[in-house]
C-alpha cells in the first residue's frame, strides 16, 4: 500500500427511505470538521422517493405524481428541480471547506467530481460528457418541474444528448454537499430527454456494479484510497434530529421557506 | 472597488452601520462565484438573527449556499426587491443588492468584522487556494 496516498471515507448505506437519504447527507455536511477526510457516500431508495429541490413549490407537483403512488416526497437541502427516485444510485461527496479539493465555484464542483462519474460510466460501457455550454439549452424560466426534464451545462449526457446524471449543491461555511442521481434503469418519472444507465449500456447493470465502478474510478481520477467505515453515533443522532425537523416534517416538505417572500417568487416563477 | 466604509465577514458578507441599524449584503466575491442566481430566502422583518449563523439562503445552478448572519439583532428591514430581481445583487452587492437591515443587539460585534483592507487579503488567499 502506498501510504502517501490520501484517504477518503466511504460509505454504502443501500437502499433507505428518502427522509433517512437526505438527513443523513444533510448530517454529513453539517458534521464537516476541518482537517477531515472527504467522504463518498453511494445508496439507493426504497420505498421510492420523489424529492423537491431547496426551493420548489410542492403546489406545483403535477398531478400525475401525486396519486396514491408508495411514494414518499421529500424536499433536498439541495437545489435544482424534482427528482423521482426509483432505481437509481445516488453519489454524495462532502468534504470540508478548508479541503484542496472543495471547489470554490458551483461550477468547478460538478466539473470536479463528474469526472470519475465519466469514467466509472465508460467502464460499464457508456459514454458520457459534461453537456458543455455549446449544447446547453438555457434553464427555462419557469423551469420544469423535474431535473430530469431539463438539461444544464453541467449535467452528464451520453453521445446521443440524452441525460444521465444530474447533480446539485449546498455549501455551508464548514463544508460542501453534492450529491446526484444515476438511474440503473427506465428513466424515472417519464422524464423526456433522459435515459439510463441500462439504456446507455444495454444490459442490466446491477447496483453493487455501477456502486463498484464509482468506487475504482474515485480512486483513479484523485489518486486516493478508501476506509469503509459505517456513520458514527453522532450522525445516526443528528441523521434522526434532522428527520423530526426536516425530511420527515411536513412543514419543511411542503414549505421549507425562511419567509414568504421567497415562496411568493416560487408561485409566481 | 469595496467600498472602505464597510465591515466584512470571512464568509463574504458586507456590513453597512449607521446609528444602531447595520445594512447586510454579500460581497463582490460571492456574487460571482455563485453565477446565476435563481432564488434568495430572506428571513421576515422582526426575525432574530444571531451572528455567525444562517440567516438566508441563496440558490444559483442547483447550488444552495447559506449566508451568514455578521451581527445579532433584530430585522426591520428586508430588501423585498431582491428575490425578484436578482440580478440586482450581481449587479450592484454593496448598493441595491442589499439583503437586510438589523437593529443591532451587541454592538461589541462590530469589533469582530474585517476591514475592506483585511478582507481583500483573505479574499487574496483564497484566490490561490
Amino acid at each position: 500500500m502506498n501510504d502517501a496516498r490520501a484517504r477518503w471515507r466511504l460509505l454504502r448505506t443501500g437502499a433507505c427511505a428518502p427522509a433517512w437519504n437526505l438527513a443523513v447527507d444533510e448530517a454529513l455536511l453539517m458534521l464537516a470538521a476541518p482537517g477531515g477526510a472527504p467522504t463518498l457516500r453511494l445508496y439507493g431508495w426504497s420505498p421510492h422517493g420523489l424529492s423537491l429541490g431547496r426551493f420548489q413549490d410542492a403546489a406545483t407537483i403535477p398531478r400525475e405524481f401525486r396519486p396514491t403512488e408508495p411514494w414518499t416526497l421529500v424536499r433536498r437541502p439541495t437545489g435544482g428541480g424534482a427528482i423521482h427516485h426509483a432505481n437509481e444510485l445516488t453519489y454524495s461527496v462532502v468534504i470540508s471547506s478548508d479541503h484542496a479539493l472543495t471547489p470554490r465555484t458551483p461550477m468547478e464542483g460538478y466539473a470536479r467530481f463528474h469526472a470519475p462519474l465519466v469514467r466509472a460510466l465508460a467502464s460499464l460501457g457508456a459514454s458520457t460528457r459534461e453537456r458543455g455550454e455549446e449544447g446547453a439549452p438555457p434553464l427555462p424560466r419557469p423551469r420544469t418541474f423535474f431535473c430530469f426534464g431539463q438539461s444544464a451545462s453541467s449535467d452528464l449526457v451520453t453521445e446521443d444528448g440524452l441525460k444521465i446524471l444530474g447533480s446539485a449543491q449546498r455549501r455551508t461555511r464548514r463544508g460542501f454537499l453534492q450529491h446526484g442521481s444515476l438511474p440503473l434503469e427506465g428513466t424515472a418519472g417519464a422524464q423526456r430527454g433522459a435515459t439510463s444507465v441500462a439504456d446507455a449500456c444495454d444490459r442490466i447493470v446491477a447496483f453493487a456494479d455501477a456502486e463498484a465502478a464509482i468506487i475504482e474510478a474515485f480512486r483513479a481520477e484523485f489518486g486516493i484510497d478508501f476506509v469503509e467505515l459505517a456513520l458514527t453515533d453522532a450522525e445516526v443522532q443528528l441523521t434522526r434530529e434532522r428527520i423530526r425537523d426536516r425530511y420527515g416534517n411536513d412543514d419543511w416538505t411542503m414549505g421549507g421557506f425562511r419567509s414568504r417572500t421567497a415562496a411568493r417568487r416560487t408561485i409566481e416563477s | 472597488m469595496r467600498p472602505q466604509d464597510l465591515k466584512y465577514t470571512k464568509t463574504h458578507e458586507w456590513v453597512k452601520v449607521e446609528g444602531d441599524t447595520a445594512t447586510i449584503g454579500i460581497t463582490d466575491f460571492a456574487a460571482s462565484h455563485l453565477s446565476d442566481l435563481v432564488y434568495l430566502d430572506l428571513p421576515e422583518v422582526q426575525d432574530s438573527t444571531t451572528a455567525g449563523k444562517c440567516f438566508a439562503e441563496i440558490e444559483s445552478v442547483k447550488a444552495v449556499a447559506d449566508i451568514y448572519a455578521p451581527v445579532t439583532g433584530e430585522v426591520v428591514a428586508i430588501n423585498a426587491e431582491a428575490p425578484d430581481d436578482l440580478e440586482k445583487i450581481s449587479r450592484d452587492p454593496f448598493g441595491a443588492g442589499w439583503l437586510v437591515k438589523i437593529k443591532l443587539a451587541k454592538t461589541e460585534e462590530l469589533r469582530d468584522l474585517l476591514t475592506v483592507e483585511q478582507y481583500e487579503k483573505f479574499v487574496e488567499q483564497e484566490s490561490k487556494k
